[in-house]
């Protein structure tokens, strides 16, 4: 039996993920993660899974080293997108700026902007219902 | 017929067009589908080279961009562009870019040299570009370790086990002294500007080396680097206080920077170039991936690497203001094998004394 949804976080910041663990730890949120620091390592890592391990949903951070978390979408869009539509591209920030919403809604592929810190009620409420929306049979 | 527009004049060579601006006081470049330039009216040593030499680094990448849509696209392009004349002094042009097809494609750019009035212009537009860029990373930059904080002063309280807070404790220090940093950074930034109002005066790279060393007195001993000066430019006439920060900085990144296997040799240097004095840093350190994020090296707050803490605030910083004074900053790099900083300093006006 597998009803956790299987999700990719891509942050740089080592107490985001700590946070992340300790939440779904805490909170018992059914989801089981993936990390990874940065996009380029994210992209590595999605090119060698195979298409029934492929995240239910990728959740990345904007601001990061090198590629930011728009680049990483652009990336994505053009890779992996069309072949795993059932898989939602979150974006998730501290700040919240409207030229970064205005790129969130115009993103062919980024489903939504998440505002960190993440609780168990952005899960809950913002996420969950829409990924069983996609995943309903 | 006796119009036509430059996209429909098949059947000519290419180089039938060339004389075509050859009288002209615009410049104009003729540049094929890589980019090469096939030629220019205002100086045929050019010929056969990148364009991308020829433009500012931090422009590179959105000028390519831009070409490739003229030619992909056949999209007319109008834009400023920065470019290198022969004695190494920037000249800004209003161009514009189109297509024209021969016996195969190539991109015309016809532009025209900007005079005092628009170049103020353009320098306040570019001003208000930097400031919004600012404002906007400057709030992530603080909001970020600020979230990190609230979320883990309502984790703290729900660890039972007494390692698990300990954790959140040193992560919520981290996020602090993150902060501070960054401030410390900004405020930096903001009052160096204050300099600005200093006169210049005759100032010797050697006394602005030994005083580099002297700030960075923990780091070269941490770091041990072995260093290689020649002046060949003993002095020049610039401020003080912002030569010693361009020194400092340039010296303290190439340090922070070093490959952690290979002892770090540093190689500091100044010649005359045309009207310049080139002050170089040298390092056989980590190196960049310019090619591709080097578009990202001069902005505020972009970092090229997470294996190395830093705020990615000071490059911005005297990239600005030798922007400012006429000069400019030559990169460049190779993963793994190291970087060379090259500061086009420009003489400044000393007042002079009643």
């Amino acid at each position: 039996m597998n009803n956790l949804y299987n999700i990719l976080f891509v942050d740089d910041t080592e107490s985001n993920i700590f946070h992340i663990n300790s939440i779904i730890e805490l909170d018992h949120l059914p989801i089981s993660p993936s990390f990874k620091q940065n996009p380029a390592e994210a992209l590595e890592y999605l090119r060698q899974l195979k298409k029934e391990d492929f995240p239910d949903c990728i959740i990345s951070d904007i601001h990061m080293p090198l590629l930011d978390g728009f680049e990483f979408a652009d990336q994505y869009m053009i890779e992996f997108h069309l072949q795993n539509p059932e898989t939602l591209f979150f974006i998730a920030s501290s700040s919240y700026q409207p030229s970064d919403i205005e790129k969130v809604e115009r993103h062919p592929c980024i489903e939504a902007f998440l505002e960190k810190p993440m609780d168990k009620q952005i899960f809950e409420k913002h996420l969950f219902p829409v990924l069983d929306m996609v995943l309903a049979p | 017929m006796n119009t036509m527009l430059p996209s429909q004049c098949s059947g000519l060579a290419i180089s039938s067009y060339f004389s075509f601006f050859d009288g002209s006081p615009d410049h104009c470049f003729f540049l094929d589908k890589s980019l090469h330039i096939l030629h220019y009216n205002k100086n045929s040593s050019l010929v056969g080279k990148s364009f991308s030499r020829i433009v500012p680094l931090f422009d590179k990448k959105r000028h390519s961009e831009r070409l490739q849509r003229v030619f992909n696209k056949q999209e007319a392009q109008k834009f400023y562009l920065e470019v290198y004349g022969e004695d190494s002094t920037c000249i800004k042009l209003e161009v514009s870019a189109f297509l024209v097809k021969a016996e195969h494609d190539c991109c015309v750019l016809v532009g025209q040299e900007v005079s005092d009035y628009r170049e103020r212009n353009m320098d306040l537009e570019q001003k208000n570009q930097y400031l919004k860029e600012f404002v906007y990373n400057a709030t992530h930059d603080l909001r970020s370790p600020l979230s990190v904080l609230k979320s883990f002063v309502d984790l703290i309280r729900r660890f039972d086990d007494e390692k698990k807070k300990e954790m959140a404790l040193s992560q919520m220090r981290e996020a602090t002294i993150n902060m501070e940093k960054k401030l410390t950074g900004m405020s930096d930034l903001v009052t160096m500007n204050k300099y600005d109002l200093q006169p210049a005066s005759l100032i010797s790279f050697k006394g602005i080396f030994t005083q580099s060393q002297y700030l960075l007195m923990n780091e070269i001993r941490d770091a041990e680097p072995e260093f290689f000066t020649n002046f060949e430019v003993e002095h020049i006439h610039y401020i003080g206080a912002h030569l010693l920060s361009i020194c400092q900085n340039l010296l303290s990144n190439a340090i922070k920077y070093r490959k952690p296997d290979v002892p770090l040799c540093l190689n500091i240097s100044t010649k005359r170039e045309g009207a310049f004095v080139v002050f170089s840093v040298k390092d056989n350190g980590m190196g960049m991936d310019l090619d591709n994020f080097g578009h990202k090296l001069f902005k505020p707050f972009q970092r090229l690497t997470s294996a190395v803490k830093g705020t990615g605030i000071a490059l911005s910083m005297i990239h600005n203001w030798i922007k400012r004074t006429g000069g400019r900053i030559e990169v460049t790099s190779e993963l793994g094998k190291g970087s060379e900083f090259k500061v086009y300093l420009k003489e400044m006006d000393v007042p002079v004394e009643v």
